[in-house]
């Protein structure tokens, strides 16, 4: 058990921090810029890749919390109200148990809309209390602040009560929220004893009650008039901002991507969403066509090329240490250099990396030392390794930026053995992928992972060290990625014989990562090795069901050919790579690699696993 | 209806009651309360599964069915039916309390929280119901060394979804550890919550404890101290007034959700305190039929739970 005060599962994932705590630590990054704008937004990625940390980024509490350079900027770009409205998995079951199962479809659907319906309208109200709190936070730069008399107030929720169909004890913002409380309640009561009624009876009861067939953007619509009329504000915009939309019943999910169409100007709505989700062809479509005067962005919140997220790695590397009250340091030097990228922090170096006992060199050489298929290779291509040395830098540069990833893993792993088919070497993958730029791109500049990480590494190194020593790197990477392994192990599937053939998700993974290091690592030198694939036809649907689940939690990534489509309906046709978080486990070089079919992988015997008993279908359940 | 409820230390000893109930399961340990206890009902039942008769399975019915049990197999939805239909034939006026011993050890999650339900809410005349629930802990086996996916994680059943007034606030995990590798680790993932306390088991089969905290490692490792309570398997009464007064403390700032694992006592206990609480869920997960059966012998010891529902509405005019 864990001394220290904050904790993994506790500090690193921004679903339930408040806003103003979601702002002390935000480091803006151009998904923020794509996603702020006066435009409806989707924003999509898997689990851990901010979603959350963006949207409410977005809310007037979190702006006016931000002490960060850019916050001006964005204090400007951000010209409506956001309101944050969570959902979470366990509220969406609740809603999916309603009645406990006895009431007819339609009745459940009833009292689901109106459920989602007040607890947008509480979240509005929410929003409402802050921007006209009176009180000051000397430390905060009011940011769309408004007042509101007493009497306005007073004027405001009688109006908007009366649309909304509620009774709240006083007039006031205050009352309003718990009335709302209460009316979820209400709902509660009717599903249950909903359920000991006939369902045509019910149904007509239901009819009679108003506050049950509000529309949640009407309602809104209603009441955002109504506040800008008193707070003198006129056309002011909002933003609903809705996380988690898996999480909400179907219904809700299409009303609202249909609401990314809606026509009122003074609304827009940004939803996050996971990368394959059954409305992607809704979004594609409103995306495409949006209505007149509407404009619909798709953010997409991964970095297919691992290069392109080093920029907001490095922000975050920056800002933690200053948080922790750290002097600058480049990761570079705290981290060191990675073994994957033979680039030099200095232009001024670089000679001496390729040049004669320069470190790439070196490992040139002792590969080539082993392996008699990259030694042909190396003399095919015209740079024998005796003349490495005295080759020119062009001729140097162009072969090994190329190979270098590869002939960093094979180096590594392959014994010494000259033989065609060279052994492995029992070695673990202690310090090969580490250094700064395979931090970056085993995090996958994902949020959660690399301040997880990071927060680490600067807890266990005094400050006065200056460098992070390259064991305690590698042993924070396997720890993260052993415990990305165990989530992804008791990830929830759906019952097939190909979940219990491959094991589960942990189980399909590995084959797709052992036939990747084969072809790496164990065949003949290829320069340019598959390191992704291709779900094709052949591919079935059980376990294009794990590749799903897979994706949603970051565990492969989409290598999106079309940026319009980035929400998928469907894997088939798609190209996706391994997450590079699990790299080390399966031994593989941080590049993206050629693509080859799933069924070509999945057909391959060596990458079957070779330990555990499969049990036998039926088997098991009386316990669980 | 709802009824209240007041819990109780079980004592061992001669006791009538109307109906004993136990599950015909797989494991060797599925004879052993009735075989041990002596139980003088005038109606008892060994209610079966449609499913996996494997392992001791049809030497648990063989024995049930020559000691005087009535064997009924049944799938989920039948045994709500029949649970049901015996509480109301208990119940035919409203003098009579029915008294029910129940043997949990092998009954599957879901039905205990039907069983749990049906006693605090079902409408039936009986004002009281008095029920003793009985588990005989498992003597020790080695957990599986085979892994396996879960297929199902959600509410244990819809009565138990919970429900909360306000959906803003976060959810908390209060996890009862069992000894599978990481199933809690990835419950709390999947339902990603950062507010998580674990009850790790204490029994007299010392060793569980290691194997437990063993198999929770990852999550273990990631909690504060002070988020990690140990509870003593033979003592459910304190580990429902803990729960209970846990899921209260936790209910101001978060939707609490309850996830049962290990010995199945504790899930009792769970249910009770999620009874008291409705905003409170209760979630399982399980690998279905993924789990390859496993035997689990009777280790002698016998805990159990005495507990008495009564009407809300009485009770509160006796106030």
């Amino acid at each position: 058990m864990s001394d220290i005060d904050s904790t993994y599962i506790e500090s690193f994932n921004a679903r339930h921090l408040d806003p103003a705590a979601v702002a002390k630590s935000f480091v803006p990054s151009v998904h923020f810029d794509q996603l702020c704008g006066n435009h409806h937004s989707v924003l999509v990625g898997p689990r851990g890749s901010g979603k959350t940390t963006l949207l409410k980024m977005l809310q007037p509490k979190a702006i006016e919390a931000w002490d960060h350079p850019q916050a001006q900027k964005y204090r400007r770009k951000v010209s409506y109200s956001g309101v944050f409205i969570p959902a979470d998995i366990s509220w969406g079951a609740q809603i999916e148990a309603l009645g406990y199962g006895e009431l007819s479809l339609e009745n459940h659907r009833t009292l689901s809309i109106a459920a989602f319906t007040t607890h947008v309208l509480r979240a509005l109200i929410e929003t409402m209390l802050v921007r006209v709190a009176r009180n000051r936070d000397s430390e905060h730069r009011p940011f769309r602040r408004v007042k509101l008399n007493n009497d306005d107030e007073s004027n405001f929720v009688l109006e908007v009560s009366n649309a909304w169909k509620i009774n709240p004890t006083i007039p006031s913002l205050l009352s309003l929220k718990h009335a709302l409380r209460a009316r979820l309640s209400d709902i509660r009561l009717l599903g249950n004893q909903g359920a000991l009624e006939d369902q045509n009876l019910f149904k007509n009861e239901l009819k009679q009650k108003d506050f049950l067939h509000l529309h949640f953007i009407d309602a809104v619509s209603a009441a955002i008039e109504l506040f800008n009329d008193y707070a003198g504000e006129g056309e002011a915009k909002w933003a609903l901002l809705f996380d988690e939309l898996e999480t909400a019943p179907g219904w809700i999910q299409d009303e609202l991507i249909r609401a990314l169409r809606s026509v009122d100007e003074k609304l827009l709505i940004k939803l996050a969403i996971s990368p394959i989700s059954s409305n992607a062809r809704l979004i594609l479509e409103t995306s495409l066509s949006p209505a007149p005067g509407q404009d619909l962005r798709q953010v997409r919140l991964w970095y297919p090329e691992k290069t392109s997220g080093y920029a907001f790695c490095k922000d975050l590397w920056d800002f933690m240490l200053t948080a922790k009250g750290f002097s600058p340091i480049d990761p570079e030097k705290a981290l060191g250099t990675s073994y994957f990228d033979p680039e030099r922090e200095s232009k001024g170096q670089k000679s001496t990396v390729y040049g004669p006992s320069g470190a790439w060199t070196e490992r040139f050489k002792s590969l080539a030392a082993r392996d008699r298929s990259f030694h042909t290779f190396l003399r095919i291509k015209g740079l024998p390794i005796e003349q490495i040395d005295t080759a020119s830098v062009p001729m140097r540069d162009k072969i090994t930026r190329k190979v270098a990833p590869i002939v960093a893993v094979r180096e590594y792993f392959l014994a010494n053995d000259i033989g065609e088919t060279p052994a492995q070497r029992s070695r673990k993958a202690e310090t090969l992928y580490t250094g700064a730029k395979s931090l970056f791109a085993i995090t996958e500049a994902n949020p959660r992972w690399f301040i997880g990480i990071v927060e680490k590494l600067l807890s266990e190194t005094p400050e006065h060290a200056r460098v992070i020593p390259r064991p305690i790197q590698a042993a924070e990477i396997e720890a993260t990625s052993q415990r990305f392994l165990a989530m992804l192990r008791t990830s929830p599937v759906k019952l097939s014989a190909q979940a219990m053939q491959h094991n589960g998700i942990v189980g399909l993974l590995e084959r797709i990562g052992t036939y990747f290091y084969r072809r790496a690592v164990l065949e003949k030198f290829n320069p340019e090795p598959p390191m992704s694939f291709i779900v094709d036809d052949a591919v079935d649907e059980p376990t294009l069901s794990m590749l799903e689940t897979a994706l949603n939690r970051g565990a492969i990534l989409y290598i999106p050919h079309d940026e319009s489509e980035l929400a998928l309906t469907s894997l088939r046709g798609k190209r996706f790579r391994l997450s590079y978080m699990l790299a080390s486990t399966y031994g593989l070089p941080l590049r993206l690699g050629k693509a080859t079919s799933l069924s070509t992988i999945l057909a391959n015997p060596d990458g079957e696993r070779k330990q555990g008993t499969i049990p036998s279908l039926f088997d098991g359940m009386q316990n669980d | 209806m709802t009824r209240i409820f007041s819990v109780h230390p079980y004592t061992a000893g001669k006791r009538k009651y109307d109906v004993f109930i136990a599950a015909v399961g797989f494991e060797a340990r599925a004879v052993h309360v009735a075989q041990s206890v002596e139980i003088h009902a005038e109606r008892r039942i060994a209610i079966g599964f449609k499913d996996r008769h494997t392992l001791n399975y049809s030497a648990n019915k063989n024995w049930f069915h020559q000691n005087g049990f009535e064997y009924l197999e049944l799938d989920d939805n039948e045994f709500r039916t029949t649970l049901l239909n015996v509480l109301s034939e208990l119940s035919r006026d409203t003098d009579h309390r029915p008294t029910l011993a129940i043997d949990i050890s092998c009954f599957n999650r879901y039905r205990l929280a039907t069983m749990v339900d049906l006693v605090s809410t079902a409408k039936i005349h009986a004002t009281h119901i008095n029920v003793d629930f009985l588990y005989v802990i498992g003597a020790f086996s080695p957990p599986s060394t085979h892994s396996f996916p879960n297929t199902f994680v959600g509410p244990i059943s819809r009565q138990f979804a919970g429900w909360t007034v306000d959906p803003a606030l976060p959810p908390a995990a209060v996890i009862g550890l069992g000894y599978e590798q990481d199933k809690a680790l990835g419950a709390v993932d999947h339902l990603q919550i950062t507010h998580v306390l674990a009850f790790i088991p204490e029994s007299t089969v010392p060793e569980y404890f290691p194997a437990v905290k063993s198999a929770n490692a990852s999550l273990l490792g990631t909690l504060k101290k002070t988020n990690v309570f140990n509870y003593q398997v033979d003592d459910p009464v304190s580990c429902f007034y803990t729960l209970e007064s846990i899921i209260n403390g936790l209910s101001a700032a978060y939707n609490p959700i309850l996830l049962p694992f290990g010995p199945k006592i504790f899930t009792i206990c769970a249910l009770l305190a999620a009874t008291k609480h409705p905003n409170a869920a209760v979630w399982r997960v399980s690998g279905g039929e993924l789990e390859k059966p496993s035997d689990r012998a009777a280790s002698n010891h016998i805990v159990g739970l005495t507990v008495c529902f009564q009407e809300d509405e009485q009770t509160l005019s006796k106030m």
